[in-house]
Formats: C-alpha cells, structure tokens, sequence
C-alpha cells in the first residue's frame, strides 16, 4: 500500500517524466486514491494555466514606462520605442535607369541612428542619481542584509528569528504529556537568557505571511512529521511552514491556515524526533 | 540562462559606467516579463503598470549595491513581488472583485491598450482567489515557468515551501474553476506511516 506523495502527483501532472520515469510514478501511486483525486486537480489547473496568454506591454505602455523610470532616477528621456524600431534601418533606394545604358540599377543602403540618445550627458546624468531614499522590505538572509555591508534597515517585524527560544507550554494534568496545547503566549528566552519576547500565534502568522525566514535548513517533505503534524492539527497539513528553537531544541512549524493565508492552529515538532513541543489551541 | 545572467551583469557594469543605452537594454530584456508578474499578481493593469515602475526605481536605484552573487532577474522578481505585496496591502482589495463593466473577454487582436494580451478572466478570476503567497507561486513557477529554485530565491523560502505552495495552488485553482473532483476525505484516503 503507498502513501501518498505529492511530489510524484506533481512531476506526473507536468509531464516532464521520461517514459521510465512515469512509469515507476504511476506504479508508486496506483492504489492511492488520494493520489488520483490530486493527480486531476493538478493537471486540470496546469491545462487552464498553459492556456493563459502572456501579458505584454503596448509600445506606448513601455515608452511611457521607460520615461517615467528614466525621470525618476535622473536619466534623459529615452527614444520612443515605436520610434526606435521605425528610424533602425531607413532604406532609401537609389535607381539609375537609363535608356542608353544597359539597365544598371544600384542600390545603396544608408544606415541610420539606430539610437539617439547615447549622447555626452549620459554620464552626468548618471552621476545625477539620487541617494536611496526608501526602502524595499528585503528578505533577511539574501545578499542584501547587513553582513554585506547595506545599510539595508529591515522593516519592523521582520527580523530573523531564529534565535528565539520558546519555553515549553505548561502541562495541565501528570507528568509526561507533552501534548498540551498552551492557552496563553509561552514565553520566550532568548540565547542570552533575557525574556525577549512573547510568542504568540501572531507571531507565527507574522513569520510566515510577512515572508520571513524562521530557519536556514532545507524543509524538505519530512513524512513521519508531517503525519503526526496532520493527526495534531486534526487536518491535511503539507510541509512545515519553517523552523524554530523552542528551549534550545529544534522544532519545525506546521499550521492550518484559511483560504486567506490566516492561521487557524499550529504546532510545533521536534526536528530529531517528532514529538510535540508547542501546540496552539 | 547563463548568457542572460552575463549580459545582465555586463548591462548593470555599462549603465554604472554612465551608458543610457544601458538602461534601454535591461529595461527592454525585463520590463515585459516583470508587467506579467505585476499584473497577475494585481489584475488591475493601472495598478500593474504602477507597480512595474516603482519596482524598477527601485532597483536602478540600488543597482550600484547589486553584488551579483544571484542573478539580476531574480532581485528584480523579488522586488516586483513585494511591491505587488505591498500594493495589495495598500489598496487592500477583496480577491473576489468583479471586472469592471463592459470589460470583454482579452481579445488578442484588439488595439485597445486595456483589452491587449490579459490572462483569461477565468484564470484571472481563480488567481485573485488564492492566497497571496500561493498566488506569487503559482504565477512564477507555471505562468512565468521559473525553476523552483529561482523561485525560492525570489521569495525567500526553501524548494520544499515553493512546492507545497505550487501544488496547494494549483488545487485551489482547479476547484475555483470547476473541476469535478471530490473533496480529499481524511477517512477514506491514506494516511502517512
């Protein structure tokens, strides 16, 4: 009997199998029905995709575009692009025909500017670039972060945070149940033994819709986890939604989310073994 | 995808150097595929045209602190994303909006700058439904075809978290365009181990 694997549902709607490939794919999948119900959705949404046609901008959208930007950043406006393509190659043709002579014709092409604004005042103008003024909430960790060097200022909130430590919920009843869902935010030390935070399940909302790192390693489909994440969170969970220290042990993240990306429960599991650090209620 | 990072890099050194020239060619290179992230990020092709100047402001702003460790593309998908993100957050629109009136399906033949290559307003309709962070995915992995890496990289999340956003998308998409499939039922189905 197989379980189900959404990575063989995926490579098999997308076709990109070789014919071997395929199928050893569909002989893993062949009793899961859950399998065969993904399997549907999943080419059913790629075919309406692939039928999409692909945006583009008019001549018009991209020469305004470019004037607007060029402005911006204390460029010289550029050449039109219809303009641009019309003067590329002027090909005014010169014909001698005379009666007398034999019907020699030559033609003689002229090129043309192919661009007019590559003038001396480019450089100037470059020079004229004004100093960053805003800031674009980077990712932390990309090469733009502080270790480089940027004074790229992180937006609030969005710090790394995976140095916080969360302290394990409070049992209610005897000893050894490591299920309790905690009620109230746990409390957070962080590596240096100061209260830091609190955290709460905004706060782990906020890790994950706000697009911020909680760990480094590689999340990899971890199926033992993400079973005992699914029977926890009493639904269909798919991948940890990232990772964090609770008490100095490594705990991936699940949740349940809404259709509009709102965590409903969470919980969080041991990296080594799977068992259950922080519940949410 | 090499030559392109190359050229990239080469364009980037030509436009700090002073070459205007410069600023055409990466525009010209990039400038249609970022409109097709923004716009289907956004829907709204006002707002994706706004978006697509405020990203590349932006980035020919910062280009001078590019260090080129990743590609260029893949810093400039990220800014166009979140400052899709960002306009969604201001304009704080309803993922069920309604075309406007009198909006015909995309008519590729038509002359009129609202109408010219949209996504089909099915499509459009059924991407505006998913979450924004499964929208992002979806749009770069199966309408831009990036690689799952790279679009990793662009939203700062590890492969695994693009798949699972991909493939919940994609699910999502095709229960919002119809497709008859019945609803994954925890009791029948198979478990894990």
């Amino acid at each position: 009997m197989h379980s189900h694997d959404p990575d063989i549902v995926a490579a098999l709607a997308e076709g990109n199998l070789s014919p071997t490939e395929e199928r050893a794919a569909i002989a893993r999948i062949d009793d899961c029905a859950r399998c065969s119900t993904d399997l549907t959705s999943q080419r059913f949404a790629l075919e309406a995709i692939r039928s999409a046609e692909t945006p583009a901008l008019t001549p018009e959208e991209s020469t305004q575009l470019r004037a607007s930007i060029a402005e911006a950043i204390g460029l010289p406006a550029p050449t039109p692009e219809a303009e641009r393509r019309k003067r590329r190659i002027p090909w005014p043709a010169i014909s001698i025909a005379a009666a007398s002579l034999a019907a020699i014709v030559a033609v003689v092409p002229v090129m043309g500017l192919l661009n007019t604004s590559a003038d001396d005042s480019g450089g100037d103008a470059v020079a004229a670039i004004e100093s960053v003024t805003s800031m674009v909430p980077l990712e932390v960790g990309d090469e733009f972060s502080a270790r480089d060097g940027l004074d790229a200022a992180a937006p609030p909130g969005t710090e790394e945070l995976s140095v916080a430590e969360v302290a394990p919920p409070q049992t209610e009843s005897g000893g050894g149940d490591d299920t309790v869902s905690s009620a109230a935010p746990a409390t957070t030390v962080n590596a240096s033994g100061a209260a830091a935070k609190m955290l709460t399940i905004d706060d782990l909302q906020l890790l994950i819709t706000d697009r911020v790192l909680i760990g480094t390693l590689d999340l990899s489909y971890d199926e033992e986890c993400t079973g005992i994440a699914a029977e926890q969170l009493d639904g269909e969970v798919f991948q940890p939604a990232g990772e964090i220290d609770v008490a100095g042990v490594g705990g991936k993240v699940f949740v349940i989310v809404t259709d509009d990306g709102v965590i409903e429960r969470a919980v969080v599991l041991s990296i080594s073994d799977c068992s259950v650090l922080f519940t949410t209620p | 995808m090499t030559d392109r990072v190359d050229a990239d890099l080469a364009l980037i050194e030509r436009y700090l150097a002073g070459d205007v020239d410069a600023f055409n060619e990466l525009m010209r290179a990039h400038e249609d595929r970022v409109f097709g992230i923004c716009l289907r990020m956004l829907r709204d092709r006002d707002m994706a045209l706004d978006a697509v100047q405020e990203t590349f402001i932006t980035v020919f702003r910062k280009v001078d602190r590019f260090a080129g460790r990743s590609a260029f593309s893949t810093w400039l998908y990220r800014v166009a994303v979140n400052t899709c993100y960002d306009v969604t957050r201001r304009t704080r629109r309803t993922q069920a909006d309604p075309l406007p009136e009198g909006r015909d399906p995309a008519d590729p033949s038509s002359q009129d700058e609202f109408l010219a290559v949209e996504v089909r307003p099915d499509i459009q309709k059924a991407l505006d439904a998913l979450p924004q962070e499964f929208k992002a995915a979806v749009v770069l992995a199966d309408l831009e075809g990036l690689a799952l890496q790279t679009v990793g990289d662009i939203l700062g999340v590890p492969v695994g978290t693009v798949k699972s956003r991909v493939f919940r998308g994609r699910r999502l998409l095709a229960e919002t365009l119809g497709n008859p499939t019945a609803p994954f039922d925890p009791q029948r189905d198979e478990h894990h181990a």
